[in-house]
């Protein structure tokens, strides 16, 4: 072990050598978890990536002197060996086991600096404990951890493992039906020239003496593009199988099970008395990716046997030599075996066909590469100061060919080679500008496989079943987004597996699987970068979120009526705001989404949720590729530019003068607007950033300074000022007009909305938002500054900065915007409660009010057509009669008082053609209230009194004056 | 210049520069590049002594107004005006005028004298008594860190 050997030279190489740590930690995490989720059908070659990473920080701890967490990622070390060699199958004991000790290694990085170990003895009591089971592989475990233990002791512990070990290939699928694989095997070489040989040969001051070795050279090919070790490993034929009664078959397939053999000079099938008569010395060459101290462990060959080729060894003496191939004949077999052997132990797939298939087989490597390729090319840590930099100056690099072109432009017609140089310049510093940008990059996979994680450990203490899947993880993010990133997703995928997933027992009963699915896909649309988060979980349910928003006082009973399904779930945004009925340790105490929302608007993203209850919920994050580069709109005023991003605007609004001076009004200090029915805060930027206002005095022409503070503040002569300002101004007051024109810019602040006022609008624009320095850190109004097109710097606004500064009390706006929505409310139940009359004279000055809709017409009539019969009055209509009664019939008032002149009848709805009531004179038809006074009034068909246009006018009860003339028809009949 | 300088291993080189009257000095080594780029974008809501945002190939550099933290008036933009840019921290310094670069025997080095008031002292760190007149060596550390500001009524106008 080199645990402690190299710790004195660490001292310079301890952060880089640390950095390269984590990162293998974070490498390690991924692969567990799909180890797990694969289980038994686990791909060799990702276990062997996970076993290389463990490897690398063993390595690096070693080289650091970081004895214990060495010590702990040697037991991990140990069991994922044993996983690697299917001596062990992947469980989800193990993998807790495997995730509990990474946890500790990443606690023990974090707390170097403290000096502190934190105690990993019960994560590494767990991982023994995973290979404690079956005993002798405990042992053999052992044995590596204390390498010093005495062989012989060894060799008989060895022995169950000796029945052991062909299982794996007896219980692996049927396609290991042993004959027809070698002839395709060999098939499948001949296809890579396998009668190629290559010589290698060993150094002379090793044990071999220079000694040559003739491999196949596509094997050798395939581990040096694997980036394999090649080892030469002499062989004891006396002390290393006979002393320790070991058999050849069994230190074969320990072999196979380590890398590729390539050249063997011992027979493999040979047995014990064949062994006896062997010489001493027997040789093989192999290829694995294991380092020389492991490989002398495993193969339980002192490491003095073994020597490493080094990559120039490695370069082929080729000697085409078909004598030697068949001089060699046992070889092919040799090589055939392992190949097939690995092959099964690469894919144990359910699908045989693909097994034997030697297609896939040659392709078989490059697959299993691909999970490494990724990580196997090449790469060097940058500093992120320096790609800044460097985009700094591409960025200054375009400014500067623009600056150059319509010089260059200019001289196009005289020399036309300027032409191509120009294009040239013009594609290299764009291609320049791109791949800056690239570098700092990151694929989304990197940020979404931590949640896999996250998504196991909650499920496993929620006793819920999770699966978690990932599409698009290669769609690329910049680095610093992709870090905003990761605290709104831990919350989101808190959320899904605890409140969105059901449990097991619920999603049967359900009809669902009992394993719930999380999908995480990410795509690029539009220049954004979208991420959904799907989970097939319960969904939410919009009613239950109305009741508790109502119940938190979030929202009142009567704006959640008129509320859609969506704005009812888009209620789990409101802060203070959380659905789960109990607490739990992991989410529900009521920040959750508005945090979420708030930092995703933070990197300049949108969120969005669709949920249906029982089926699932989708939430959809949008975010820009790069937080560096945003799109901004540029507003001036007081003849500076400012870039306010697109994010945060909502709309802009061009106000005219004339439209200004109505619509801005002063509430509480501050200037409001109404706009769409909603009062808006309104800032005048210049105001706010104190700039000295000029403006154009349209009679001089002169430039002024404009005195006045806000908006709202019109310059209304008021009676004191009025003669200093007509001293001032002469005959126009211009300061009606001296806003001019403006733009209202209306900015999101989270909920609430407010307007900029600005004097001039440009462009759109991308933008490259520069961070301020320190010396700058003081104003909230700005987030940033950025270079414009032609060079010049100018400022960024910050919406919610800008709110703070103005002191904007949204609250208060809100406040009043109730209040006035109240008081139009009441205004309109009371319109709804007025009631439109006919109103008329019965005597001089004497008015009455009847309904009219309680009224069926109205008929003109002379006195003279009134014709009388005994002590009643009829008139004819339609050659029928209709009694008629004057309003003295039945109600204490004037009698009507007619002369010649024209008078009406009103004829009640009740007695259409039957009876009607004489009046004198109608005065016309209004609305009155419906409060009407009565006081002092006790009569019967008279329902109260009003004044209207003053006049008194006593507004009948039509319902009891019905009575009154039924009574009296009856009467009469 | 002072052409014997640069062999002698004594001697300091200050780049010199004026504010109003005075003849002020800088260390050479702590400058990164002396530039007209005079189109500086000011920022609201900070210090006076700040002057605003430039653009150097790209980078933003805050320009501070040095005249405004010696306490005196702000610096008027004319044809004669420079920023001194400093090696460390993207900052410039505004001042009226450029000089040369002056090399100084370290024997002539004298430390400021007590007598100034204590505003200017503050980032004062030696004077140099030079054949004509005396040169006011300033640490830009700490005009940089300090956040003293002017006199109040340094005028200020945004136009």
């Amino acid at each position: 072990m080199t645990d402690t050997d190299n710790s004195d030279l660490a001292a310079g190489f301890d952060n880089e050598f640390i950095s390269e740590i984590k990162d293998d930690l974070e490498l390690l995490e991924p692969d567990l978890l799909t180890m797990e989720k694969d289980g038994k059908n686990v791909d060799g070659e990702l276990v062997n990536h996970a076993f290389r990473a463990i490897h690398s920080i063993k390595g690096g701890a070693g080289f650091c002197g970081l004895n214990d967490l060495g010590a702990l990622s040697h037991s991990m070390e140990n069991v994922l060996m044993r996983v690697r060699d299917g001596r062990l199958e992947v469980s989800s004991e193990m993998v807790d086991a495997l995730l509990k000790g990474l946890d500790k290694m990443k606690l023990m990085i974090e707390a170097l600096d403290s000096g502190e170990v934190p105690p990993y003895s019960e994560e590494k009591k767990d991982l023994e404990a995973i290979l404690s089971p079956e005993k002798p592989k405990a042992e053999t475990a052992k044995e590596q951890v204390e390498p010093v233990e005495s062989k012989a002791n060894l060799s008989e512990k060895m022995k169950p493992e000796v029945v052991k070990e062909p299982e794996p290939h007896e219980i692996n699928p049927p396609d290991s039906t042993p004959l027809p694989q070698p002839e395709k095997k060999s098939a499948d070489i001949d296809l890579e020239k396998t009668d190629a040989y290559w010589t290698i040969i060993t150094p002379e001051d090793s044990i071999f003496k220079g000694k040559a070795f003739d491999v196949e050279a596509s094997g050798l090919n395939k581990s040096v593009i694997e980036a394999q070790f090649v080892y030469a490993v002499q062989l004891d034929v006396t002390k290393d199988f006979l002393d320790k009664k070991r058999a050849v078959q069994d230190f074969f397939s320990d072999i196979d099970n380590t890398g590729d053999l390539l050249f063997s000079d011992l027979d493999r099938d040979a047995g014990p008395l064949e062994l006896q008569a062997l010489s001493d010395s027997k040789a093989i060459v192999i290829a694995t990716i294991l380092d020389i101290d492991f490989l002398s462990e495993v193969l339980e060959i002192p490491n003095w046997q073994i020597v490493q080729f080094t990559p120039a060894q490695l370069q082929p003496t080729v000697e085409e030599s078909t004598d030697r191939a068949r001089q060699n004949d046992k070889e092919p077999d040799a090589l055939d075996q392992p190949v097939k052997e690995k092959s099964q132990a690469l894919k144990p797939s359910s699908d045989n066909d693909k097994v034997i298939e030697p297609k896939e087989q040659v392709q078989s490597p490059k697959k299993t590469s691909a999970v490494s390729a990724k990580k196997s090319v090449e790469t060097i840590r940058v500093n992120v100061e320096l790609i800044t930099r460097l985009m700094n100056l591409a960025g200054e690099l375009v400014l500067s060919r623009n600056q150059l072109r319509p010089m260059v432009e200019r001289y196009a017609g005289e020399d036309t080679v300027v032409n191509g140089y120009m294009q040239n310049l013009n594609l290299v510093t764009t291609e320049i500008q791109e791949d800056i940008m690239r570098m700092r990059m990151q694929p989304v996979g990197n940020l979404l496989t931590r949640f896999e994680r996250i998504a196991r450990d909650m499920a496993r203490s929620l006793s819920k079943k999770v699966a978690y899947f990932i599409e698009g993880g290669d769609v690329e993010l910049d680095k610093t987004v992709l870090e905003g990133l990761a605290n709104p997703f831990t919350h989101l995928m808190r959320n899904c597996v605890d409140h969105g997933i059901e449990l097991p027992r619920e999603r049967l009963e359900a009809g669902k699987p009992e394993t719930g699915t999380i999908v995480v896909k990410a795509f690029h649309q539009g220049g954004h970068v979208h991420i959904a988060i799907q989970d097939d979980g319960k969904g939410i349910d919009p009613d239950s979120i109305v009741s508790m928003a109502v119940q938190k006082g979030i929202l009142t009973k009567a704006e959640a009526e008129g509320m859609t399904e969506k704005e009812k779930i888009h209620l789990i945004f409101r802060p203070g705001f959380s659905t789960s009925e109990e607490i739990t340790d992991i989410s529900g105490r009521g920040v959750g989404m508005d945090v979420v929302r708030t930092n995703i608007e933070k990197l300049g993203g949108t969120i969005d949720i669709d949920a249906s209850p029982g089926e699932g919920t989708t939430v959809r994050i949008i975010i820009p590729l790069t937080l560096a580069i945003v799109s901004a709109l540029i507003v001036g005023t007081g003849g500076y530019r400012f870039a306010i991003p697109q994010v945060s605007v909502s709309e802009v609004v061009f106000l005219h003068s004339g439209d200004l001076t109505s619509s801005v009004e002063s509430v509480g200090g501050s200037d409001v607007m109404r706009f769409r029915e909603r009062l808006l805060p309104v800032v005048r930027l210049r105001n706010m950033l104190n700039m000295k206002t000029l403006y154009k005095d349209s009679r001089t022409g002169q430039k002024r300074l404009e005195n006045r503070k806000s908006l709202s503040d019109r310059r209304r002569k008021s009676l004191e000022s009025s003669k200093k300002l007509d001293h001032r101004l002469g005959k126009g007051d211009r300061r009606q007009k001296a806003w001019g024109a403006v733009y209202v810019v209306v900015l999101k602040v989270g909920l609430n909305r407010f307007g900029l006022c600005v004097e001039e609008l440009f462009d759109n624009e991308e933008i490259v938002v520069k961070p301020l320095s320190d010396h700058l850190k003081g104003c909230r109004c700005f987030s940033g500054a950025t270079i414009l097109g032609d060079g010049r710097v100018i400022m960024i606004l910050d919406a919610s900065g800008m709110a703070g500064y103005s002191g904007l009390r949204f609250e208060a706006v809100n406040a009043e915007e109730e209040r006035r929505l109240a008081r139009e409310k009441s205004r309109i139940s009371i319109e709804a409660q007025t009631r439109n009359v006919i109103v008329f004279s019965s005597a001089k000055d004497e008015y009455f009010a009847l309904d009219l809709n309680t009224m069926a017409r109205l008929e003109a009539i002379f006195p003279r057509d009134i014709h009388g019969a005994g002590n009643r009055r009829f008139m004819e209509h339609n050659r029928s009669s209709i009694s008629l009664f004057y309003l003295d019939d039945f109600l204490p008032v004037n009698p009507c008082s007619s002369g010649e002149e024209e008078l009406h009848v009103i004829i009640p709805k009740r007695f259409s053609g039957k009876a009607g009531i004489i009046v004198n004179q109608i005065i016309d038809t209004m609305e009155i209230r419906h409060d009407l006074n009565r006081d002092g009034l006790n009569c019967d068909g008279i329902d109260g009194t009003a004044f209207v246009n003053g006049m008194l006018v006593q507004v009948l009860d039509m319902k009891q004056l019905n009575e009154k003339i039924d009574d009296k028809i009856k009467v009469d009949v | 210049m002072n052409s014997n300088g640069i062999e002698n291993s004594k001697n300091k080189q200050y780049v010199s520069f004026r504010i109003d009257d005075y003849l002020m000095g800088i260390d050479i080594l702590k400058v990164r590049e002396v530039n007209l780029l005079l189109d500086i974008t000011p920022v609201q809501h900070t210090p006076d002594h700040i002057r605003g945002l430039i653009n150097l190939r790209g980078q933003t550099v805050t320009v501070f107004d040095l005249g405004v933290k010696l306490g005196r008036s702000r610096r008027k933009i004319t044809e004669q005006s420079h920023n001194i840019i400093l090696k460390s921290d993207s900052v410039g310094i505004l001042v009226d005028g450029i000089g040369d670069v002056i090399s100084v025997n370290e024997d002539d080095i004298e430390p400021a004298p007590v007598n100034m008031d204590s505003q200017n002292m503050h980032y004062v760190e030696n004077v140099v008594r030079l054949e004509k007149e005396l040169m006011i060596i300033i640490s830009p550390e700490k005009v940089l860190g300090s956040s003293g500001q002017g006199r109040d009524g340094a005028e200020v106008s945004h136009d």
